[in-house]
């Protein structure tokens, strides 16, 4: 069946404004392609509730942060702090998803004043429609009066300031580097964690072989320190993980240069020696306790060593070991996909 | 390398972006398909498939020239490389059910 219109005809001017009024801004395109559909004005209102609720859905997934929302509900919640307790739930609940779609149909944010006031009239509009709705279904949950609207006007003035410097950082949509960047950051919080793991193993075992104040203070850093310069090493650059002073000329892309950087970041498979030379050293110092402790026991000097400690920390050390392998390899994963979006990204700029 | 498994929905509108090249846009994909499926399909999941296959990197999306009479520009689809490599390997797939499939059917006939 043939739906689509030869000639271009306008849709009727209430289905139009609906579209407008309803549509992400980034999918407002889409008013367009309804314009293409040869149908009467029902039919055609059928498809333009179906390409809005697609539009809103894919813009909720994509405009969705995370930090953003737990830093709402936070700043939200405060005004009601000493409140019962299930009634300020359903107000702050209902005004951070309502937030939801308001993030998703004006992204990107651009933080400007007139944005920050609809921000605040569309929160406090959730709101109100929460407590008319617990009006309705279930009055005991409803908020006493006098500390919703002191609890609102204070809550939405905080949201809608905090919303506005958010939105100044909200990035262009870019899926690839988005990926890409989501990939090297769930690698970084990995290593970081294992970091804090191989600190934490290293004072224990400190604390279970006993050795000398100036052993154990060089104990204490050594292992770090040979780590970061291993990383450093082996990446061959120069420049942090941000690249933020680097100049920036016409021929610069900014996301490329952003993307070189983060790689830059990551472990890769280094063929240089003394960055290898400094990851053994790291592993030879962590180490270092248990071999002192064995050669106490064949010097006979043993009595101050924690055994059971010791047996505990060599184990977390095995394991430390062999999630290092692990997350070499998840290094490699946000290296790949890094590269993915490089290479997608000057496919582009080639097509231009 | 890992590669993304493409379901049959998504086979389909990358398909459809495949055959209409230059001329990919909602509607046309969206009659594309509803003529390879053989079924009616919806225009809103048309559009949520397209935005997750550009969400994947499988297809990128560009406004085309905006409109004589006014309004907003539509967007063309265009399949990428991630794209191709993704549909030739459901291809392939498909042909060695196909070939096994037929074999058995053979056999028992």
């Amino acid at each position: 069946m043939n739906q689509i219109r030869s000639q271009k005809v306008a849709p009727p001017r209430w289905i139009e404004a609906i579209v407008k009024w309803l549509m992400p801004r980034s999918a407002a395109a889409r008013l367009e392609d309804l314009k293409d559909y040869n149908l009467p004005a029902l039919q055609l209102a059928w498809k333009a509730a179906g390409t809005i609720s697609a539009s809103n859905l894919t813009w909720t997934r994509r405009a969705f942060n995370f930090e953003r929302v737990l830093a709402e509900a936070s700043v939200l919640s405060i005004p009601f702090w000493g409140t019962p307790l299930l009634p300020a739930v359903a107000v702050v609940t209902s005004a951070v998803a309502v937030l939801r779609l308001r993030d998703a149909f004006i992204y990107p944010g651009e933080g400007t004043p007139a944005e920050a006031t609809a921000d605040a009239l569309v929160s406090a509009s959730a709101i109100v429609a929460s407590q008319l709705l617990l009006w309705l279904s279930a009055p005991s949950l409803m908020m006493e009066p006098a500390l919703l609207v002191r609890g609102t006007v204070i809550g939405i003035l905080s949201v809608s300031l905090l919303r506005a410097y958010f939105h100044l950082k909200t990035p262009q949509y870019d899926p690839d580097r988005q990926r890409a960047i989501r990939q090297f950051r769930s690698t970084w919080r990995i290593m970081a964690m294992w970091i804090i793991a191989c600190i934490t193993l290293m004072l224990s075992s400190i604390t279970a072989v006993p050795v000398g104040p100036v052993q154990e203070f060089l104990l204490g850093y050594c292992p770090i320190i040979s780590f970061f310069v291993a990383l450093k090493l082996q990446s061959n650059t120069l420049g942090g993980i941000l690249r933020r002073n680097d100049p920036i000329t016409i021929f610069t892309d900014p996301v490329e240069q952003e993307l070189t950087a983060k790689k830059n970041a990551l472990w890769q498979r280094s063929d240089i020696v003394l960055s290898q030379c400094f990851e053994i050293v790291f592993f030879i110092l962590l180490a270092f306790p248990f071999i002192s402790a064995v050669w106490r026991w064949f010097d006979g000097s043993a009595a101050d060593v924690d055994w059971p400690q010791v047996a505990t920390n060599f184990a977390a050390l095995l394991t430390l070991a062999y999630l290092w392998t692990q997350i070499k390899k998840l290094n490699k994963e946000a290296l790949r996909q890094i590269d993915e979006a490089l290479a997608a990204r000057r496919e582009e700029t080639a097509l231009g | 390398m890992k590669e993304d498994v493409l379901g049959q929905f998504e086979q389909l509108i990358l398909t459809a972006v495949l055959s209409l090249g230059e001329d990919a846009y909602g509607p046309k994909i969206h009659e594309k398909v509803i003529e390879l499926a053989e079924r009616q399909v919806s225009i809103g999941s048309v559009y949520i498939t397209l935005d997750r296959l550009e969400d994947k990197g499988h297809l990128a999306s560009k406004p085309g020239r905006p409109p004589q009479w006014g309004g907003q520009a539509r967007r063309y689809y265009r399949l990428r490389a991630a794209g191709q490599r993704a549909l030739r390997q459901a291809f392939e797939t498909s042909r060695r059910l196909q070939q096994t499939a037929g074999l058995l059917w053979e056999f028992k006939t």
